[in-house]
């Protein structure tokens, strides 16, 4: 059964008494919450997920919801809270649906050492895997979402999971987080995608979040081998640049950026060490979405 | 003539360098790249090092040695550079592996 089976109030009804219990690649994630706007998000973005009955296992139990009390009259917030626990100060209200997000990304990012994890998007193409590590604003999300909406198979827009078993992505799709400018760029480039609702003066700027092709939902069992590690750089109007990047400074960055790194030890040493090896190493500039997907589209598949 | 007044140079002992023995070290290097990373459990540490840092760590990983055994090894690499001055350069680069912890040394 799929989120989209359930009618609004069915969906509302369940977050509010025992979780709906949402399917998303490896982990199984149960949300509780009051708050319509929960409900509405859900609905929207993950109308194609797969449920589980909310009584069996899942990984991560969630809540979304505004504290009680007079400054809930003053100041409406709206907390997160993982297994009972608050892990973050109260945002304000209207950020619900993007604290479920971020929330969800913090849940798997902390407790989930059975894969390395890196703060990279990943997509994927004939089986192979391409991360897109980068700082914020370095425009990997906008790439993501483009390259998405241009034939791609979305893995992750934040988190690349490489399990230490058969060295593969393991596809966790989930909603694109788009910020500011990039917004207004997915809505122009790639119209029929649905994006949920724009959520001004977070910590990030403006977000909204794209949901996930059905198509990557549905073949979120289906790792990827990893193939090319993009560094993307976005620069208004510039030509598409691909250089050749070095793969001890590729592996250092990886490094950075992965959050269990130094909690896997040497076995994240040699995962990473193997990812980096197969993979080919690029810095990526792009000025237009166009030029940067059919340079995607022929980037060259590796020998294997 | 007696050698009363006069002061004996004595020969500095030389430092023998050598992994840090509580602990493997892990390399990573990629063809046609000038520079490696080292991995060291002990500590969980990663560092990005030069081809002369990692050509070090392999000469060590097989033995300890001295800088003048390793310039033996390695030297020829520095070009024409005066052995003295690539001796001194390895007892520096050596003593940056030791700050971080990836190398001790002993007097014979």
């Amino acid at each position: 059964m799929k989120v989209s089976e359930l009618s609004q109030d069915e969906i509302r009804s369940r977050l509010q008494s025992n979780g709906i219990s949402l399917v998303i690649g490896p982990y199984t994630l149960c949300v509780q919450s009051k708050l319509n706007d929960v409900a509405e998000g859900i609905s929207l973005l993950y109308a194609d997920y797969p449920l589980q009955e909310a009584a069996l296992f899942a990984d991560f139990h969630i809540s979304i919801e505004s504290p009680t009390g007079l400054r809930g009259f003053l100041k409406p917030q709206v907390n997160f809270a993982f297994d009972g626990h608050v892990p973050f100060k109260p945002l304000p209200r209207e950020q619900a649906v993007p604290l479920l997000e971020w929330g969800t990304n913090w849940c798997i990012g902390n407790y989930s050492h059975q894969f390395i994890i890196i703060h990279a998007a990943v997509i994927e193409k004939n089986g192979f895997a391409a991360l897109l590590p980068g700082q914020p604003g370095a425009g990997k999300s906008t790439l993501c979402a483009g390259l998405v909406s241009r034939g791609w198979r979305l893995l992750s827009d934040e988190l690349t999971l490489i399990s230490p078993y058969d060295k593969c992505v393991v596809p966790v799709p989930r909603p694109v987080s788009l910020k500011n400018e990039s917004i207004d760029v997915i809505q122009e480039f790639a119209p029929d995608a649905l994006i949920g609702p724009v959520v001004r003066d977070t910590n990030k700027g403006t977000v909204a979040h794209m949901k996930s092709p059905a198509e990557s939902v549905k073949q979120a069992n289906i790792p990827a081998i990893p193939a090319w590690i993009v560094f993307p750089r976005y620069k208004s109007n510039a030509p598409v640049t691909l250089m050749q990047r070095a793969k001890g400074r590729s592996f250092m960055e990886l490094a950075e950026q992965s959050f269990n790194y130094n909690i896997l030890g040497a076995d994240g040493f040699k995962l990473l060490k193997h990812t980096i090896d197969n993979c080919s190493c690029y810095n990526f500039t792009y000025g237009h979405l166009n030029e940067a997907i059919d340079a995607f589209d022929s980037l060259p598949i590796p020998k294997c | 003539m007696g050698l009363e007044g006069r002061e004996i140079e004595q020969p500095s002992p030389q430092r023998y360098w050598q992994i840090s023995p509580d602990t493997e070290l892990f390399l990573a290097h990629w063809d046609n790249e000038e520079e490696a990373v080292v991995y060291q459990p002990g500590s969980g540490d990663t560092y990005l090092i030069n081809d002369i840092a990692r050509r070090v760590i392999i000469i060590l990983q097989e033995s300890s040695a001295s800088a003048v055994d390793i310039y033996d090894r390695i030297g020829a690499s520095f070009g024409a550079l005066p052995r003295q001055e690539i001796i001194a350069q390895l007892e520096n680069l050596l003593s940056g592996l030791l700050k971080v912890g990836l190398v001790r040394f002993h007097y014979r």
